[in-house]
């Protein structure tokens, strides 16, 4: 019969319709800014520099790999110089430039002291802008606590990290050197 | 119509009249031409006398880029190509890179590319469907029951990968991350309630009368042509051509899985719509023999850091949900390709657009270019 095609079609729409009111599998919407999905861990938002909570020092030793993987250039850093005029292992300026960072995380997978995480940070809209896009230290900073919140999976990859890099950083200088080096060649 | 002519104008001979065709340009900003695309028609009233593709507005030299980047920060670069199946396009090139310098991933690596590459196939032709119907003028009821599914999908591609769209998945050697708790279960879920998801999809779509009206008959490609062309993926088998790579190369670990390719008869665009719907059923076959014999293992073979291959070339494909979608890279020994190129499916399917579209009406040229499924980010690099 010529039209049975439509009114099957009309049967599915109105049984979607009537079924969107009461079935879980069909209310699919969530009403967004008072209503909120779960994010998955490995969410990918910017990346953010790990400061322990304990010493409040951040993890970054300034060894530049991971702005060396960035694709898209949008890392830049300087080490800090200590007071008597030798490289302290710690970043002086550590810039995140928003407008040019997608998201890849391959900086994270880069990072041989475990100081970048992914944030989950996602709303970065405002009304006004009221400074560039650049992130410095003190807006990047976030707690170790905080990545076992967001991201219990990569906390627990780094987790047996933190005792050692209060040490671990003095200790290693020849090797993020070495580091550092071998992607320059 | 002629008497009508002489009537209003009889001084004029009605064989002087001039009868010009009419030239419309259809885009590059026009909804049904899927992005950024232009089709200048000369038009016999509404008929389509000649059609010339003109793209290039989404240009931004990626495979230039990809030169003075180093091999792995190519990868998310890829996922800026075909925009809606970024694993397939990472896995493609991984391929490339892996075969450049002869590494061979391990076992539980290639089962998961396969889940990834065969749920992203999924999420491309649900697109396809949902989108070939918008452009009939069914104003985005068929779009958004797909846009539904995609998004469970999507929500599994978040949760392996950390992206939706841009996964930046595979590596060289591998993948990123394995999967973590729990995913497997979730997407058994997912196609244990596909099946009846595409059933509904087709009892809304397929036997209607104006999809049937407006899409049997409408744009045949032959099967010579086709080939000529160099046309691949459901475009292709659409046309009665029973080519699939993943059958003719068995590259990867597909030769393990029992999967049929469907072919179409006529070449016309209600093959090409069912093609796409049968290859759902037939990825979801895949799915389910691979999430079965997903084995326990590393994801990731010994890759140095410092990734240098060989002097040499090679060339990697996979069939992407598009067709054949390949990666071309020369290396001179440094860490970063001399020479990269992409061979982007939708292109090279594009390139018949004036075959199929001439003697049809105006309003059948947007669905025949729906039907091609194009995505400019591939077409224009």
């Amino acid at each position: 019969m010529y039209g049975l095609g439509l009114l099957k079609g009309m049967y599915v729409v109105l049984r979607n319709f009537v079924e969107s009111y009461y079935k879980p599998e069909r209310l699919v919407t969530v009403q967004y800014p008072e209503e909120r999905r779960p994010l998955p861990p490995r969410f990918r938002g910017f990346p953010f520099l790990i400061y322990d909570d304990d010493s409040g020092a951040l993890r970054c030793v300034a060894c530049q790999l991971c702005a060396k993987a960035c694709p898209a250039t949008c890392i830049e850093l300087t080490m800090a110089k200590g007071e008597d005029g030798k490289p302290a292992k710690r970043p002086e300026t550590y810039t995140l430039d928003l407008g040019l960072c997608m998201q890849c995380g391959l900086c994270v997978e880069a990072c041989p002291f475990a100081a970048l995480a992914m944030d989950h940070d996602f709303e970065r809209a405002v009304i006004d802008q009221p400074e560039p896009l650049r992130l410095g230290i003190d807006q990047l900073r976030r707690p170790f606590s905080y990545l076992e919140q967001i991201n219990p999976e990569a906390a627990n990859a780094l987790a047996p990290k933190p005792a050692k890099t209060a040490a671990g950083a003095e200790e290693r200088p020849a090797k993020s050197s070495h580091g550092g080096r071998e992607v320059t060649t | 119509m002629d008497e009508h002519m002489s009537a209003n104008a009889p001084a004029h001979d009605p064989e002087l009249l001039d009868t010009d065709l009419l030239e419309l340009s259809i885009g590059p900003q026009h909804p049904s031409t899927h992005g950024v695309f232009r089709m200048v028609a000369k038009l016999d009233g509404e008929n389509i006398a000649a059609l010339e593709p003109v793209f290039g507005y989404l240009h931004r030299c990626h495979e230039k880029i990809g030169e003075s980047l180093t091999y792995l920060q190519n990868m998310p670069m890829t996922d800026r190509l075909d925009y809606i199946c970024g694993p397939a396009n990472n896995i493609a090139y991984a391929i490339a890179a892996e075969k450049l310098a002869g590494i061979q991933p391990p076992e539980r690596a290639e089962y998961i590319r396969v889940i990834m590459t065969e749920l992203t196939r999924l999420v491309n032709h649900l697109l396809l469907v949902g989108f070939l119907t918008n452009d009939l003028g069914a104003f985005f009821t068929p779009v958004l029951y797909a846009f539904r599914e995609r998004e469970k999908i999507l929500d599994i591609f978040e949760a392996i990968t950390g992206g939706r769209m841009c996964t930046n998945y595979a590596r060289i050697g591998g993948v990123a991350r394995d999967f973590p708790e729990g995913i497997t279960a979730e997407i058994r879920t997912l196609i244990d309630a596909f099946p009846r998801f595409l059933d509904e999809f087709e009892l809304l779509l397929s036997e209607n009368e104006i999809l049937q009206n407006r899409c049997v008959g409408t744009g045949v490609l032959a099967a010579a042509a086709a080939v000529n062309a160099g046309i691949s993926g459901p475009v292709l088998r659409a046309s009665g051509v029973n080519y699939d790579i993943r059958k003719a190369d068995g590259y990867s670990i597909y030769p393990r899985f029992d999967f049929r390719v469907p072919v179409g008869q006529t070449g016309d665009t209600y093959d090409r719509y069912l093609v796409r719907i049968c290859e759902m059923r037939e990825s979801l076959k895949i799915l389910r023999q691979a999430l079965a014999g997903l084995p326990d293992g590393p994801v990731q073979a010994k890759v140095p850091k410092l990734f240098k291959p060989p002097r040499g070339d090679a060339y990697g494909r996979i069939e992407g949900p598009k067709g054949e979608l390949g990666f071309y890279l020369v290396s001179d020994g440094s860490t970063k390709p001399f020479r990269y190129k992409v061979r982007p499916p939708s292109l090279i399917n594009l390139t018949l657009l004036e075959e199929m579209c001439v003697g049809h009406k105006i309003a059948d040229a947007v669905i025949i270019l729906g039907s091609i499924d194009i995505v400019l980010g591939e077409v224009d690099r």
